[in-house]
């Protein structure tokens, strides 16, 4: 896995063209609009559509099958914890599920529909974030930070952290790999020795990454770092018809999302 | 350990870290030697692990205020931090960071050791979409103590890249970013000599470094996952996000402090006092780089 550019993945999808303001608009979106639902129905269809828009973006099969497996986990999980919750046991029973180690778990008709609401409240945030550094490179995430007035200086570290993790996960693997011919065993022992065996691996990769910093100072001061505080781009962002249109969208999902809430629309926990 | 120190400060020193190192060993036994196999069925009936259990007996009353303190003084000191204003012992003193090419770079390759280091064993989950063991966070007092603020700006930082790249980012992050920030602040802030050459600095370590900056780490953020949840007594009706309460104070928060407990206190400390000169000579060290305003 390469991660020069984060988890960005190239393609040419009306997503991928985007202004960054509003990827990151979508991103805060995903966040919000499952909240205004208490109707797995309604948030089963939001994922459904995320899911619609992450086969649109051509972001490639092994992502999404990524955001379906992180899906799977959250789901198995989520929903196991929160169908047996006392908080919510009304209605008829729907099944029993024996249990591998004894017992057997009551699924109730509000219990279902409780976990599962509760299920897309994790699962859309986490996979919505995740379609968004899929199609934001690190240089549009630092652009938002201009665009936005928030301090670029925060961004350029974001960016320049994406850009030097894979050079330190090389350093590790070439460090954990030279102790380990030295007789370093983070294989076997108890906890404790396993957790101290890191000590002979940590010094090394710490005096090389303060080593990198001088480095990368010194080259930052060379190009006048921080000199100028607006900082321009090559890649001048600008709004054209599609960002209008596809914030529009996002903008009218979340007023009638409010609406909703107000009125009680997808608020009810049963299946009429 | 200095000649000139009292040799009661040793002693204290030494006690302060067998009462840390017995809690954090405590917490990982009693987690490690949970019973998985009836375990499953525990938990469906609202029933931790030992350690968890006696934070969540506590009671979602004494969390909400309890909690809501602790994050509500953690919010404040980062956003203190950001605007220039610190604490000094018990007084606020402005202080000016040039954030220069230096800082810059500390920060972001901060961020790119931490995050590297997390997202390596980011498979290991715990709680789904929250949580997995964390051995890298053994880096966050190191980064603190020697430095300073752009290490701890890296390490939230770092925290939010493993995040992205796990499959855990969502609006939880904003809790783990600010959490991650004060486990390097605690230790940025409270412990004096980064050179750990003295009985108080190790126990400033211990008490400050691995106890205090683990349990406000995880309490911070746990209270953030409860704040914004389902069972919100504020944002019942406007959840954003699904965990269920007794799996935040019973799971989730004993869970990230034993974690960042028990590796901090093994590790932080020797490689801290191993690095300081380094760090010293080359300009890096926080202390030669900060200026205070009177």
């Amino acid at each position: 896995m390469g991660f020069e550019l984060g988890l960005y993945v190239e393609g040419n999808s009306f997503m991928h063209k985007l202004d960054p303001r509003v990827k990151l608009l979508f991103a805060f979106s995903l966040i919000f609009l499952p909240a205004f639902y208490r109707d797995p129905r309604i948030n089963g269809s939001i994922y459904g559509a995320f899911l619609l828009l992450a086969v649109l973006s051509r972001v490639g099969i092994k992502r999404i099958l990524t955001v379906l497996s992180i899906s799977a986990v959250i789901f198995f999980m989520t929903f196991l914890i929160w169908a047996t919750s006392p908080l919510v046991s009304g209605g008829r029973t729907l099944f029993v599920l024996p249990l591998p180690w004894g017992g057997a778990i009551n699924y109730t008709e509000q219990g279902v529909l409780y976990a599962l609401n509760n299920v897309f409240l994790i699962l859309i945030p986490v996979s919505g974030m995740f379609l968004y550094v899929s199609v934001t490179t690190p240089y549009e995430i630092v652009q938002s930070f201009q665009l936005l007035h928030l301090p670029f200086k925060i961004g350029f570290a974001f960016s320049t952290a994406l850009r030097f993790l894979p050079v330190m996960f090389n350093d590790t693997k070439q460090i954990m790999e030279a102790q380990m011919s030295r007789g370093l065993d983070l294989q076997s022992g108890n906890i404790l020795q396993r957790i101290r065996g890191y000590i002979p691996i940590f010094i090394p990769l710490l005096v090389k990454m303060m080593k990198g910093v001088q480095e990368l100072s010194l080259s930052l001061e060379t190009r006048c770092f921080g000199v100028n505080p607006q900082r321009s781009f090559v890649k001048e962002a600008r709004f054209k018809m599609l960002d209008y249109a596809a914030a529009a969208i996002m903008i009218l999902a979340i007023a009638f999302s409010i609406y909703a809430k107000t009125v009680g629309i997808g608020q009810s926990l049963t299946w009429a | 350990m200095t000649s000139k120190e009292p040799p009661s400060y040793k002693l204290v020193g030494v006690i302060v870290a067998i009462i840390v190192l017995a809690i954090a060993l405590y917490g990982t036994y009693s987690f490690l030697s949970w019973n998985w196999a009836t375990g499953p069925g525990d938990l469906l009936a609202g029933k931790g692990w030992t350690f968890g259990q006696w934070f969540y007996n506590l009671g979602l009353d004494f969390w909400l205020v309890v909690g809501g303190v602790i994050w509500l003084v953690g919010t404040i000191l980062f956003l203190m931090e950001l605007g220039g204003v610190t604490l000094e012992g018990l007084k606020l003193r402005r202080f000016s960071l040039r954030w220069d090419a230096v800082d810059i770079a500390t920060t972001a390759l901060c961020a790119a050791v931490y995050g590297g280091g997390l997202f390596a064993t980011g498979g290991l989950t715990i709680i789904p979409g929250f949580t997995w063991i964390r051995p890298a966070n053994a880096l966050t007092p190191i980064f603190g103590i020697l430095f300073g603020l752009p290490g701890a700006f890296g390490t939230a930082i770092g925290n939010f890249i493993a995040d992205a790249f796990a499959g855990f980012l969502s609006v939880g992050s904003i809790g783990g970013f600010v959490g991650n920030f004060l486990l390097a602040w605690v230790p940025y802030k409270f412990v004096k000599d980064a050179s750990m050459r003295s009985g108080k600095s190790w126990a400033q370590f211990y008490l400050w470094g691995v106890l205090i900056g683990s349990v406000w780490c995880a309490i911070y953020i746990g209270w953030w996952l409860y704040f914004i949840g389902p069972q919100s007594p504020v944002l019942a009706s406007f959840p954003l996000t699904g965990l269920p309460a007794f799996l935040v104070w019973g799971w989730f928060t004993p869970f990230v402090v034993i974690n960042n407990a028990i590796v901090t206190a093994f590790v932080s400390a020797p490689v801290t006092a191993a690095l300081f000169p380094y760090a010293k000579k080359w300009g890096l060290y926080w202390g030669d780089r900060i200026q205070y305003k009177s």
